[in-house]
């Protein structure tokens, strides 16, 4: 894939005034957005999926533009055939797994589009979910709920996979796990991905190109990242010493977050015998 | 005899106009609260305190509004009259408007606080996976506000059954055509009645408790998706 894009954004919350400033290309299948919680990275992934307007910029995908600000462009979220896997996986909580895997295919008249209970059936599988098809979001696991996000970003066959500190959620154990298993999905299903992260070994696990976060900024855009292994690590030391009274400060708001998510409670639950109809 | 017309009526009528007042408050109290919600409206909160404002003005002075507006001589009322040739004073469709705007901020707020409740990122989620805001609103942004909207429904609705002031103001009390309940019971109280009020009385009573307590039981009945399994 080929991402370009460069935009401006003035956030205002509570007297703090947060500037991005992004400028970005790139031209890679796996693309890492890396750096302290509050930079700016999930505003940016916002901004390409369509839920977030930049206040000015461009913003072009393989040749398509997404969003110009001068060009009075901006594609609805629905039309830009984007996956978006958010950090707390935001599964419908009134829906069951079956329905949640579903939700994409359904067409905005309201029909079904063709062969869709196949298909879903199929992925349900793929990701082994189909003994847990008829639960509820709430009676299944982290790494099950991750699944599941994933599944139904995946079914609508997007041009662009953004996950959002997809690991950040699930317990050490089960990050690494989750981290091989998703790792094969994406060659599997050859789909392009753009990744935030603040834990290294995600890095390692993924990056080809890095974009290095410093505060609404990119403080560095690393290419190849296997052979510059030493250079990011050093850049994010620094970054991370300049930076630690800022993000010591904001931590507590982003853990908080983390942990409100819905499925995490119930770690290895299953609920195969009951079906909640 | 229990159940004369000077009793029936009344009761026939309060449930009508309840229902109906319902019905408009509900559809009213949802839409605003939505769209103030997810539309950047300018004005937005000018809008929220002039919806809520029915809550704590006197009914009467509610009442003395919809007179000027929908009076012979109100701009709504002039235009009424010239379209269609109706007048919605002295006529049961009057205290259907009366009674749908006493009880719309129950509805609006109680629908508001259950929209700001349901989780932005699940509407997002819906956006990135095709869904219009229409579509985003009947299968995620509803479902999940619901019971919230169900609550002040049924508030709105016991307000509406005992709507006095605002009612008297432009239905007035005309028996068997505009008399509510409520007013027959005034009416009775002050004729020395005691024998009607205390009847009437009785019923506004027994039917709002049987509402309140079936509706309530209704929505206490746990959904499959919050009740925890095993």
């Amino acid at each position: 894939m080929n991402i370009d894009l460069h935009i401006k954004k003035t956030m205002t919350a509570q007297s703090r005034v947060f500037d991005l400033d992004i400028r970005l290309q790139a031209d890679t299948r796996r693309l890492v957005l890396f750096g302290p919680s509050g930079f700016g990275k999930t505003l940016t992934l916002s901004a390409i999926a369509g839920l977030v307007k930049p206040d000015a910029g461009m913003i072009a995908f393989d040749d398509r533009v997404l969003f110009d600000s001068e060009k009075k462009i901006n594609l609805p979220a629905r039309d830009r055939h984007i996956g978006y896997v958010f950090q707390n996986y935001a599964l419908f909580p009134h829906l069951t797994v079956r329905e949640n895997v579903a939700f994409g295919l359904k067409k905005p008249s309201g029909g079904r589009a063709a062969g869709a209970p196949e298909k879903v059936e199929a992925y349900l599988g793929f990701f082994g979910l189909a003994d847990l098809a008829d639960c509820f979001p709430k009676d299944i696991s982290g790494g099950q709920s991750q699944r599941v996000a994933l599944a139904r970003a995946l079914i609508r066959d997007p041009k662009l996979l953004l996950l959002d500190e997809p690991f950040s959620a699930l317990d050490p154990y089960l990050r690494k796990k989750m981290r091989d298993e998703f790792r094969s999905t994406i060659d599997r299903f050859h789909i392009p991905v753009i990744l935030i992260t603040h834990d290294f070994d995600d890095l390692a696990a993924f990056a080809d190109v890095v974009a290095v976060f410093g505060e609404g900024r990119i403080k560095k855009q690393i290419t190849d990242f296997d052979n510059n292994q030493s250079v990011v690590e050093n850049l994010i030391s620094e970054i991370y010493t300049e930076t630690r009274k800022e993000t010591d400060d904001r931590r507590p708001n982003n853990e908080t977050r983390s942990f409100s998510h819905p499925g995490c409670g119930a770690f290895g639950y299953r609920c195969a015998g009951e079906s909640a109809g | 005899m229990f159940l004369s017309e000077t009793m029936f009526l009344p009761l026939i009528l309060t449930l009508k106009v309840a229902v109906l007042a319902t019905a408009g408050a509900l559809l009213a109290g949802v839409g605003f609260a939505y769209l103030l919600l997810h539309r950047n409206i300018p004005g937005r909160d000018l809008m929220d305190a002039l919806l809520t404002l029915p809550l704590v003005l006197p009914p009467t002075v509610l009442g003395y509004y919809l007179l000027v507006v929908f009076g012979r001589n109100g701009w709504l009322g002039q235009w009424l009259s010239e379209l269609f040739g109706v007048s919605l004073i002295f006529t049961w469709q009057g205290a259907v408007v009366a009674s749908t705007i006493v009880s719309l901020p129950l509805v609006f707020k109680s629908a508001r606080a259950a929209f700001e409740n349901v989780d932005g990122s699940l509407e997002n989620a819906a956006r990135t996976l095709g869904h219009s805001e229409w579509s985003i609103f009947l299968r995620v942004s509803f479902p999940l506000a619901w019971r919230g909207i169900m609550a002040g429904t049924m508030l709105a609705f016991a307000r509406a059954m005992g709507e006095f002031g605002a009612t008297l103001m432009i239905a007035g009390n005309l028996p068997g055509k505009t008399q509510t309940l409520s007013i027959a019971v005034y009416q009775a109280v002050q004729a020395g009645d005691d024998s009607l009020a205390n009847t009437l009385v009785l019923i506004i009573s027994c039917v709002s408790l049987f509402i309140l307590y079936t509706s309530g039981k209704i929505l206490n009945g746990r959904q499959a998706w919050t009740k925890k399994a095993g």
